[in-house]
């Protein structure tokens, strides 16, 4: 067991008051930029660089990743509370982990997502220590026709996983990829759909789309029932999970954790992917899948584990490749490099105590912040008691205090109220938001990746079916689409 | 008492007067009574934004005064850029360029501002520009790859940082000059260039080599050649592009600007206090040791002539490649 010896010496680095310090820092400030929308982690790091300038290597990474896996933990808790999805990853956790709070178990939802988290980052955590240099390979094994196949997989999952029909979701999934093309084209550089304003040239934000859309469609909503208080009137059962939602959930929390793990390990999108996808494994096999949508447990359980085991196997390319997955580990390579380390093949060979200080610090840092997240359940759920009158313009300010943060730019404040409105107009007519969210996110990549395996294969379609991670992804998305179909046959001959 | 009076109104005179008549000199003479603002239009955390916050961790010692750095990303650098141009000249607003938002978006979509709305104050440094391919591949040196690409037309794969970005500008130019063609594939930015290495997606592509090195240490990527105007200090084997025979120059540089207007002197006063930060020790050990990068300080003449002949260059390309 040549891990737990390495693992060992990394305690000792991890265990020392400055390392202990940092991480502290780092979870907290994590925690916090979590639960406020709009400034992001990568965002709180690339600010925070400068000042590791003159910090030892240990210290600063231990802060820095702590910032990062934090803000996983604290992305929940305005999902579950205002319907606001704190980071892209916890879009899922809105379905039904707000459900849970109109009907009073926000303690519960919350309690459930924090340990969850725990108990996904620790696995996580363990599988990078032993498997780490394998999983790499894997990760690079997905080219651009892998990548393109996982998001139509991952986009037909998400039509899947919403309450309405299934025409409703592809509708809202083609809406969402039109969304998607706003800004530069990817391979001759031409400019769709931005009117000429330097400000559409970047797409939308995903961020300010999500507040929009989530938030304040939701504020629109309610504002039509006069006494407004009922929605959160029920009394509040309970601050923590029961035992009987703990028989409901072990498993999803196991399933989510390893889905987060190995989808996490790809760089790009792994996180989101990962989080809606164990959320439509849930539902397929739940003995109770009417309950998905109203408030079940399990919605909430199963993406908060994948997000947070997500955000621990993301570290894998950067510390064994040197390979960036995603902009925050980007910033987190940049602090390697200010430092003068070059993260890559040698890293563990060169500098096991940074990687192994690093690693250990995680697990640490985890058990701090469950710490920390677990009494925080009691005063998040007491924020509910305010009137919702109050409530909503807290809302409001929020969502506009977040939007303008993601660029400094009043302009994302009224794409957001836009937003706003067609999330309204869309609850009006039936159609689902999530689906539509998750296609914005996922279409500039879905894209992109079409083009890169079109222009390497000479315009060849057949790449999708030759290479066999490519066709394996597609023959399960096909399954998926035909399943309806399957369902409707098998009821028909059973009758 | 009253000539202690007359002596004030005459220096209050003398003041008026010269606020007059040398009214750019004085005021280049007091500038700056306050913080300057370095607008960056890229995201915090690039190799842009670290220069400069490196570099300027001394401009109180030479300027007098701080200078504030605001990052202003977006539009590939066109929002930053713009707001820039329209700021008053008084020396007080400065943008840091690089060739994105300031030679190649100009000069081939018409976008965001170029030479012709800012006066240049001087260059930083700036990164070169390296061929980079798999070292499983059958040629060695640069000549070989041109010859296999020309004998095996579409057959090399060019992975870029993005479409108009520095690696694909170069190969634009490259090919331009050589004939070689190639099935070019952008990606987004350069780590999944660098996925796509290891992945054995693509077998060359040209940028900055910092995010290559260790792939390049392990012998899995090769350096064929450098883009620079002459030989890296770090890698005196490689040779330069210009060198073979293949007059293409590459740089991603790092240069400081004025909105078009700006008085002369402040100018020089701002070139000068640039020069000065760069040749400081401390900035020079924390560009190299952490970035590994060196320092190319160019002043204002200088910096305009390098940047007009990239402008010119680029609008050239332009005409060539977009219809």
């Amino acid at each position: 067991m040549d891990f737990l010896a390495n693992l060992g010496n990394g305690f000792v680095i991890a265990l020392t008051p400055g390392s202990l310090f940092y991480c502290g820092v780092g979870v907290i400030l994590g925690t916090a930029i979590g639960v406020l929308p709009g400034l992001g982690p990568a965002a709180t790091i690339a600010l925070l660089l400068p000042i590791t300038f003159k910090m030892e290597a240990v210290s600063a990474l231990i802060m820095l990743a702590g910032i990062y896996y934090g803000a996983m933990y604290g992305g929940s808790t305005t999902s579950i509370l205002l319907n606001i999805p704190g980071e892209a990853a916890s879009v899922v956790t809105c379905i039904d982990g707000y459900q849970m709070a109109r009907k009073g178990r926000a303690g519960r939802a919350l309690g459930m997502s924090a340990i969850g988290s725990f108990i996904a980052g620790t696995i996580s955590l363990l599988g990078v220590s032993i498997v780490a240099p394998s999983l790499a390979a894997f990760a690079l094994k997905f080219g651009t026709p892998e990548y393109f196949s996982l998001v139509i997989l991952g986009l037909l999952m998400a039509v899947y996983l919403s309450e309405e029909s299934v025409i409703k979701g592809l509708i809202m999934c083609v809406a969402g990829l039109l969304l998607g093309t706003v800004g530069i084209d990817p391979v001759f550089g031409a400019q769709r759909f931005t009117f000429g304003l330097s400000k559409l040239v970047d797409g939308f934000d995903f961020v300010v789309v999500v507040m929009g859309l989530f938030g304040i469609s939701e504020i629109l909503c309610n504002m039509e029932t006069p006494e407004i208080r009922d929605v959160f009137k029920t009394a509040i059962k309970g601050l923590y999970p029961t035992l009987e939602d703990w028989r409901r959930c072990w498993a999803s929390v196991l399933r989510g954790s390893l889905i987060g793990f190995f989808i996490g390990v790809l760089p790009g999108g792994g996180g989101i992917i990962s989080s809606f996808a164990s959320y439509a494994v849930e539902k397929r096999i739940s003995k109770h899948p009417e309950e998905f949508g109203r408030g079940a447990i399990e919605g909430v359980a199963a993406p908060e584990s994948a997000n947070n085991a997500a955000s621990t196997s993301s570290f894998i390319p950067l510390l064994t490749l040197g390979v960036p997955g995603n902009s925050t580990i980007a910033m987190i390579f940049v602090a390697f490099m200010i430092h003068g380390i070059k993260p890559g093949p040698f890293l563990i060979r060169e500098h096991p105590e940074l990687f192994w200080g690093l690693l250990a610090s995680m697990y640490i840092g985890n058990i701090m912040l469950l710490g920390l997240n677990l009494p925080l359940v009691g005063m998040w759920v007491r924020m509910l008691k305010v009137p919702y009158r109050y409530l909503a313009v807290l809302v409001v300010v929020i969502c506009v205090v977040g939007a303008y943060s993601v660029s400094n730019s009043v302009f994302d404040v009224g794409v957001m109220a836009v937003f706003g409105v067609i999330g309204y107009l869309l609850r009006k007519a039936g159609l689902p938001s999530t689906p539509f969210v998750l296609a914005i996110i996922l279409g500039p990549m879905l894209e992109r990746n079409l083009q890169q395996a079109l222009i390497a294969s000479g315009g060849d379609l057949l790449v999708f079916f030759q290479r066999p991670i490519s066709a394996t992804l597609l023959s399960i998305a096909g399954l998926l689409m035909l399943s309806p179909l399957v369902r409707i046959y098998w009821r028909r001959s059973h009758q | 008492m009253r000539r202690r009076f007359r002596r004030k109104s005459f220096f209050c005179f003398i003041c008026v007067l010269l606020s007059v008549l040398g009214f750019q000199s004085v005021q280049a003479q007091e500038f700056p009574t306050k913080p300057v603002t370095l607008v960056i239009p890229l995201s915090a955390g690039g190799s842009h934004d670290l220069t400069a916050r490196a570099v300027l961790t001394v401009a109180k010692k030479y300027l007098g005064q701080p200078i504030v750095i605001v990052n202003k990303p977006g539009g590939g650098g066109a929002i930053g850029t713009e707001a820039v141009a329209a700021a008053a000249p008084d020396g007080y607003t400065l943008l840091m360029g690089w060739p994105g938002s300031s030679t190649t978006l100009p000069a081939v979509e018409g976008r965001s501002k170029g030479p012709d709305d800012f006066v240049p104050v001087c260059l930083l440094n700036y990164s070169t520009t390296m061929i980079v391919v798999r070292s499983d591949l059958p040629y060695k040196t640069f000549n070989q790859f041109l010859d296999w690409g020309k004998a095996n037309p579409g057959k090399l794969i060019y992975g870029t940082t993005g479409v108009w970005g520095n690696s694909d500008v170069a190969w634009k130019q490259i090919s331009k000059l050589t004939g070689i063609s190639a099935k070019v594939v952008p990606y987004n930015g350069g780590g999944p260039v660098v996925i796509a290495f290891l992945g054995d997606q693509i077998d060359a592509t040209a940028m900055a080599i910092a995010p290559l090195l260790a792939h390049i240490r392990t012998g899995k990527l090769r350096i064929l050649a450098s883009l620079g105007e002459k030989r890296e200090g770090l890698w005196p084997d490689i040779p330069t592009a210009r060198e073979l025979g293949v007059d293409v120059m590459n740089h991603n540089w790092r240069g400081v600007m004025a909105p078009k207007g700006t008085p002369r002197p402040i100018v020089e006063k701002l070139a000068l206090a640039f020069k000065k930060m760069t040749e400081d020790k401390s900035v020079i050990t924390m560009i190299k040791e952490q970035f590994g990068d060196d320092m190319h300080y160019k002043g204002p003449e200088e910096f305009a002539k390098y940047w007009r002949d990239e402008y010119e260059a680029h609008k050239e390309l332009g005409k060539l490649y977009k219809k």
